[in-house]
């Protein structure tokens, strides 16, 4: 897929795609007012996103996201290169009642309020005076702005306006949703609701283009990313094969006094590895500042901004099997059971001999571990969850007190973190299904 | 009932229920003062019960606006009511009625046109949005406020010493052409405004990005306009209407002869005549004058003439005769006949003849003195004797004929006789002419004003239509200050094309009057040449601007043709057949070219282009 195909075979590579988006050596240049050739926003890029898939668009200022983005949406037209859309053109009318958009800014009415923007942007979609009622219902409640749907969109906040912004984008149900910089203006709260929204959205099927420059937010939540500058895409791949160390591993483990550091250390050694750090994780400013919101919200303070969001809207479609979704059910309760543990030691582990072969280094890994558990008493081992394949270890995940062993599969796409979301519905006072 | 209003309900009719039985039990025992005091106070509770009832369900959607016009109605109620009694101030609590009824009219017609945009459809969502913009942003709220004070304030502008026919005219031609200017202002800030502001704003971005397209967008940004112009024009219709009622009861100038101004109000002001223009009578033979004429100027001038006329010189012939006919010499009299006034007699209102007489050389006392004949008797008549008609030289002038000299054929037939007999020392022999057209008609009563005003609103909407589309297609491409401008610019020539003509005729000086458009080229690249050749490099130069003038001309539509406000100020017909033409040519033709022009410019469009 190289900017060398020549056109007949790209046409033929966006026809016969079954991605959700496709671009083909995707070139645009701005012109100046003598149409002389002035920016070259975005160069020969390749892109497709796949169907279901959470994919993320980074880069810095500049470098051709948001224009990427446009040509799209159709917005602009490309000087080269082809673009399909849910297999059509991005002009095409038809495709964008399943597409929803989030724009970098919230190029709202000011004149109108939260209710009637929702309302003009679900006409918008052919839909009746009911149905535009009951979604717009929900989704004010999903982003906690039904206490100010009155007041003039003109008068909100950057962040009430990015929550407006984000509601208009789901009032049509999309299939594609393309997010420009959302959590942009948003307080911790917001984009968290917003991370956790789109994980949900991916748990129900929808494919999802992401495009930010905050690098969190994607790490958090995308599947694969591409990064870009200068208007090329500088790598492209899933997040884990982008960020695992395989040259590194870490434990987690209950809070461990100097003595058990020692004898783990002399294990360790006599195998031949060395520990290069050991710490106290700490906790996120994040879940600092959750924690200070939630304490206020119970002592019942008053507030004329956004509240806290309330539950996904449910006209918000699953697009998975029903198998898949109680696939997905079972999952979030195994990865619920596993984050009520208490709080760890990280204990991150150097090896001392790196050059090692793989395959004699995985067997002597096993063997470190095996010998790190008999140390402490366990119960038996329990079946691991099949819908978890990186719980490897013999670790069980449903005891509080065993150790848990991180060992990052590069492969695996990030789920949906039901104890997380469990743990924000609840310090949102947020209703959960 | 635990609900606030069912509460709020049951101590308002336990209130009115308590105090208006006190009272009638007062009255019953014979203290009518008591009594008028407690209906007063039980009064004075309702309103403030009712006030704070809007108070506690002001979040309710919709009350603060029921609110606000229950409030209106009170204040002005309040304010008016002691106003009317007071001879020296009725005048001003008719003003205020009026804007507050077209106010309250404006915000029920509001809720129309939302409920009317209600469904699920994107033009309605746009066009719905753009209502919403016009009411909320002050670009197009303040001709809004405008229109609805226009009316009203100017009945209390007009000289109340001046004739009342003259008083009702000036207030139909300045709120009608007042009217027009605001709506024709708010139409293109509004429409351009909204289109290059979302543009500019981004606004689009969101709007383009769902299932809406393009035509859609632009049906949408001109389906608002034009129901809020409807709108508009609706209210300012219904105040136009009934001020003009009130301001034709009003008092005369003259109490002597009321009847005078009275009549002129009702028969030539608010009412809708159809204009009967001359013919000739039966004898006359107009073909065989052509073909006379046409062998005298083939005897003098063989070249230019051949044996068959061509199309101009048989229109420049048909023109020179009609002149010669509508001219009579001294002492010579012309006859002219008027058809289809059947309907004048149906009615039994009277006729009315409006002529401008022209004298080719006035006597001092600037009167042209003539001598009239209908159906070949003396008119008019007055105690046996036969009066010459003596009135100002070029002045329009009107005289009442009754209906009962229409013959069964619908005909009424009039002979003017040239008399200077009245001041022999004081004249000499002049002719006397008339304008083809308009210089001679007789008028006539067909209908009645209130359908009238309607047609012509609606033109002034089917107008106000076109000027919207040009706003829409000017907003696809400009900027707004620009797009406004090019708007203006193509609106107010088409308003003016007659005019523009006749000026460019005379700004660059050769002449074209009855030449082809193959010749008419020829001309201006002759007379280009000839400018050049002369060294007269200006006047060149001034033939190029006359030729973009015209070619400018050539393509908007002729508005000139479709202007009511003259013709209801006059009590003139706006027929269906005016509407309907103005209708095709205007709303159709020329708005759908408009419409088409927007659509192939915008429908490429890179919106969120930025040049560099």
């Amino acid at each position: 897929m190289t900017s060398a195909m020549t056109s007949q075979n790209q046409a033929q590579a966006v026809e016969n795609s079954h991605d959700v988006i496709r671009c083909i050596g995707l070139t645009k240049i701005f012109k100046d007012f003598w149409m002389r050739n002035r920016v070259r926003a975005v160069d020969s890029i390749s892109i497709n996103v796949q169907r279901g898939e959470l994919f993320g668009l980074l880069g810095p200022n500049g470098s051709g996201k948001s224009t990427t983005i446009k040509m799209i949406l159709g917005l602009l037209h490309p000087t080269s290169g082809r673009i399909s859309v849910l297999g059509k053109r991005p002009e095409d009318v038809a495709i964008k009642k399943m597409i929803g958009y989030l724009p970098e800014e919230s190029y709202l009415y000011r004149f109108l309020n939260a209710r009637e923007t929702l309302d003009y942007y679900a006409r918008l979609f052919f839909q009746n005076r009911l149905q535009r009622k009951r979604r717009v219902d929900m989704l004010l409640e999903m982003v906690g702005l039904e206490a100010v749907q009155r007041r003039p969109v003109g008068e909100y906040s950057k962040g009430m306006q990015r929550r407006i912004g984000l509601a208009q984008a789901l009032i049509n149900d999309p299939h594609l949703l393309i997010l420009d910089e959302p959590t942009t203006g948003l307080d911790p709260i917001g984009t968290r609701q917003i991370k956790d929204l789109l994980l949900e959205l991916k748990s129900r099927g929808k494919t999802i283009l992401l495009c930010s420059h905050l690098l969190s937010d994607v790490e958090d939540v995308c599947d694969r990313v591409s990064i870009m500058y200068g208007g090329k895409v500088r790598q492209e791949g899933t997040v884990d094969e982008l960020l695992t160390k395989q040259e590194a591993t870490t434990l987690e483990v209950p809070g461990l006094d100097d003595q058990t550091i020692e004898e783990i250390r002399q294990v360790l050694a006599a195998k031949g590895y060395d520990i290069s750090r050991v710490d106290h994780p700490r906790q996120k400013l994040e879940s600092l500042f959750l924690d200070i919101v939630h304490q206020a919200q119970v002592e019942g303070i008053e507030t004329s901004g956004a509240r806290a969001g309330g539950r996904i809207a449910e006209f918000l479609s699953s697009e998975l099997p029903t198998a898949s979704s109680e696939s997905e059910v079972s999952r979030e309760q195994v990865l619920d059971d596993l984050v009520k543990s208490k709080p760890v030691e990280k204990v991150q582990v150097q090896p001392d001999q790196p050059q090692a072969a793989s395959v004699d280094k995985a067997k002597a890994d096993d063997d470190v571990l095996a010998s790190l558990t008999q140390t402490k008493p366990t119960s038996p081992p329990q079946p691991k969850p099949q819908a978890e394949p990186e719980a490897q270890s013999p670790v069980e995940p449903d005891q509080p007190s065993s150790e848990q062993v991180d060992t990052p599969v590069p492969t695996q796409p990030k789920k949906p973190v039901a104890g997380d979301q469990s743990v924000l519905d609840d310090l949102l006072g947020g209703k959960k299904d | 009932m635990n609900k606030p209003w069912v509460k709020w309900l049951m101590v308002l009719i336990g209130g009115l229920l308590l105090g208006g039985g006190a009272s009638f039990l007062l009255a019953k025992q014979g203290s009518p003062n008591g009594s008028n005091i407690l209906m007063w106070i039980t009064q004075a509770f309702a309103v403030l019960w009712l006030l704070w009832g809007f108070w506690i369900g002001r979040n309710v959607p919709g009350m603060k606006t029921v609110g606000a016009m229950v409030i209106a109605t009170l204040c002005t109620a309040a304010i008016t009511i002691p106003m009317l009694s007071s001879r020296s101030y009725s005048g001003y609590a008719i003003v205020m009625i009026g804007i507050w009824a077209m106010a309250e009219l404006f915000v029920i017609g509001l809720w129309l046109i939302r409920l009317l945009l209600s469904g699920g459809h994107p033009v309605f969502g746009v066009a719905r949005t753009l209502v919403d913009e016009a009411i909320r942003m002050k670009i197009a709220l303040i001709f809004i406020i405008g229109v609805v004070l226009l009316i009203p304030v100017l009945p209390i502008l007009i000289d109340a010493q001046e004739r009342l026919d003259y008083r009702v005219k000036f207030f139909l031609n300045w709120s009608m052409g007042g009217m027009s200017v605001l709506l024709s202002l708010m139409t293109v800030f509004l429409v351009c405004g909204s289109i290059c502001g979302e543009i500019t704003r981004k606004n689009i971005f969101m709007t383009m990005v769902k299932p809406v397209s393009r035509i859609q967008y632009l049906m949408g940004k001109w389906l608002g306009v034009a129901l809020l112009n409807m709108l508009l024009l609706a209210v300012s219709g219904v105040g136009i209407y009934t001020l003009t009622q009130i301001l034709a009861r009003q008092p005369v100038s003259n109490p002597t002869t009321p009847q005078i101004e009275l009549g002129a109000v009702r028969y030539e002001v608010l009412t809708a005549r159809q204009s009967a223009k001359a013919v000739p009578p039966d004898g006359m033979d107009f073909a065989g004058e052509l073909q006379s004429r046409h062998e005298r100027l083939r005897r003098e001038n063989p070249d230019e003439y051949g044996e068959r006329l061509t199309a101009q010189q048989r229109k420049a012939i048909q023109n020179r005769i009609i002149a010669q006919w509508y001219a009579i010499g001294p002492n010579e009299s012309q006859t002219y006949v008027f058809e289809n006034l059947q309907p004048a007699v149906e009615r039994n209102l009277p006729i009315q003849l409006r002529f401008k007489p022209k004298m080719s050389k006035a006597p001092d006392d600037e009167m042209v003195r003539m001598g009239l004949w209908i159906n070949d008797r003396p008119y008019p008549i007055y105690q046996g004797q036969h009066i010459p008609t003596e009135v100002a030289n070029d002045n329009f002038h009107v005289m009442s004929i009754d209906p009962a000299y229409v013959d069964d054929q619908g005909k009424i037939k009039l002979r003017i006789q040239n008399v200077n007999l009245m001041a022999p020392e004081a004249t000499f022999p002049a002719t006397i002419s008339f304008s083809p057209g308009s210089g001679l008609e007789m008028l006539y009563n067909i209908g009645s004003f209130g359908p009238n005003l309607a047609r012509s609103l609606a033109m002034i909407w089917v107008r106000l239509g076109f000027l919207a589309m040009l706003g829409v297609m000017a907003g696809t491409f400009l900027g707004f200050p620009v797009a406004c401008l090019l708007s203006f610019m193509i609106y107010f020539a088409a308003i003016a094309s007659n005019y523009l003509k006749e000026s460019l005729r005379f700004y660059a000086g050769y002449s074209d009057m009855n030449v082809n458009l193959w010749e008419k080229l020829v001309l201006i690249w002759g007379a280009f040449i000839g400018s050049i050749g002369d060294g007269k490099y200006w006047d060149a130069f001034k033939i190029v601007i006359r030729l973009v003038g015209e070619m400018f001309i050539a393509i908007v539509p002729e508005f000139s043709t479709y202007n009511p406000t003259p013709l209801v100020s006059d009590g003139r017909v706006v027929s269906m057949g005016m509407l309907g033409s103005s209708a095709i040519w205007v709303g159709l033709v020329s708005s759908g070219f408009c419409l088409l022009m927007a659509w192939i410019i915008f429908r490429r469009r890179e919106l969120a282009k930025v040049t560099v």
